[in-house]
């Protein structure tokens, strides 16, 4: 089953809406996430008590992108979290079903 | 002319002390910087952070990679690249304090690098090394028609943010750096002699 939630991430310069969508697949969580200028696509699985996502992307630039979400599991309505982009950047990200 | 950059007075960004009387005896790497690189409202904000803390990340990583043995970065403000660092000293350094606050490598007061506005510091880095190539590019853009970039002339002009010079522990001009030469990178790309960016630098500390 596909979950999805609109999620915002925030940082200093301000603020943008991508559209999330993961799924459970024999313990491992798979997903997208969506922007008006592509896709990256997730993967990872939950350790103790968040969902830890990374994947790669090559635009705008290439680098790596990883997300946490405060859960121990999908059946959230909305969530908090962390975005960092390689590692040099961490911006907050919260979640909200859509 | 003087024949050292360390003889220039630019003060940081606090206006607290001299930056480039400070690096007598250190190799430096001069680099004008951007804090929010790409931000027009066209762009990402989350990309433009993203881009933006990549490249302070990086110039910090080679900072603190090399600062033991006499050397330093220098971010130096400058609003001619898309307007893109378009407050004042103490609203910058408050940003990038913020924002990016990995970076300790000093930040110089804001200036102008290209135009009748020049500073007398980015006068003396272009001169050894005049660029000869027909700028065509420039010819319809808002930094041409500001004055900054002639077209089709053999000039000094700093094309983008975070082009890059790198002084002798004297305060010469030992080599410059495109925009597009990162400073980690592990290949030479545009400029610097076929050097990369960290070999440059080990090379001239010794």
């Amino acid at each position: 089953m596909k979950n999805m939630w609109k999620v915002t991430v925030t940082n200093p310069l301000g603020q943008e809406v991508y559209d999330l969508i993961l799924e459970e697949k024999d313990g491992l969580i798979e997903g997208i996430i969506q922007e008006p200028r592509g896709m990256i696509s997730l993967s990872g699985k939950i350790i103790n008590d968040s969902i830890v996502l990374s994947g790669d992307t090559e635009f705008p630039m290439k680098t790596s992108v990883e997300l946490i979400i405060n859960s121990n599991n999908l059946n959230i309505s909305n969530f908090e979290g962390l975005v960092s982009v390689g590692p040099y950047v961490k911006m907050s990200l919260s979640g909200a079903r859509s | 002319m003087t024949t050292s950059a360390h003889n220039i007075s630019l003060m940081s960004i606090d206006q607290s002390f001299d930056i480039m009387d400070s690096l007598r005896g250190k190799v430096s790497l001069i680099t004008n910087i951007s804090s929010k690189l790409g931000y027009t409202p066209k762009c990402s904000p989350v990309w433009s952070f993203a881009r933006t803390s990549k490249y302070l990340w990086e110039l910090q990583t080679i900072h603190d990679m090399f600062k033991d043995r006499g050397f330093s970065v220098v971010g130096v403000p400058c609003n001619q690249f898309g307007k893109m660092e378009p407050k004042e000293n103490d609203e910058i350094n408050s940003f990038i304090k913020e924002a990016y606050p990995f970076v300790t490598f000093p930040i110089s007061e804001k200036i102008e690098v290209n135009g009748k506005n020049e500073h007398p510091l980015y006068d003396f880095l272009k001169g050894p090394q005049k660029r000869a190539y027909s700028d065509t590019t420039a010819d319809g853009s808002q930094a041409a028609k500001d004055g900054q970039n002639l077209a089709g002339q053999a000039i000094a002009r700093i094309p983008h943010n975070y082009e890059k010079f790198l002084l002798s522990r004297e305060g010469i001009m030992v080599c410059r750096f495109n925009w597009q030469d990162g400073p980690l990178d592990e290949e030479p790309r545009v400029m610097g002699a076929g050097w990369t960016i960290t070999e440059a630098i080990d090379e001239l500390l010794g």
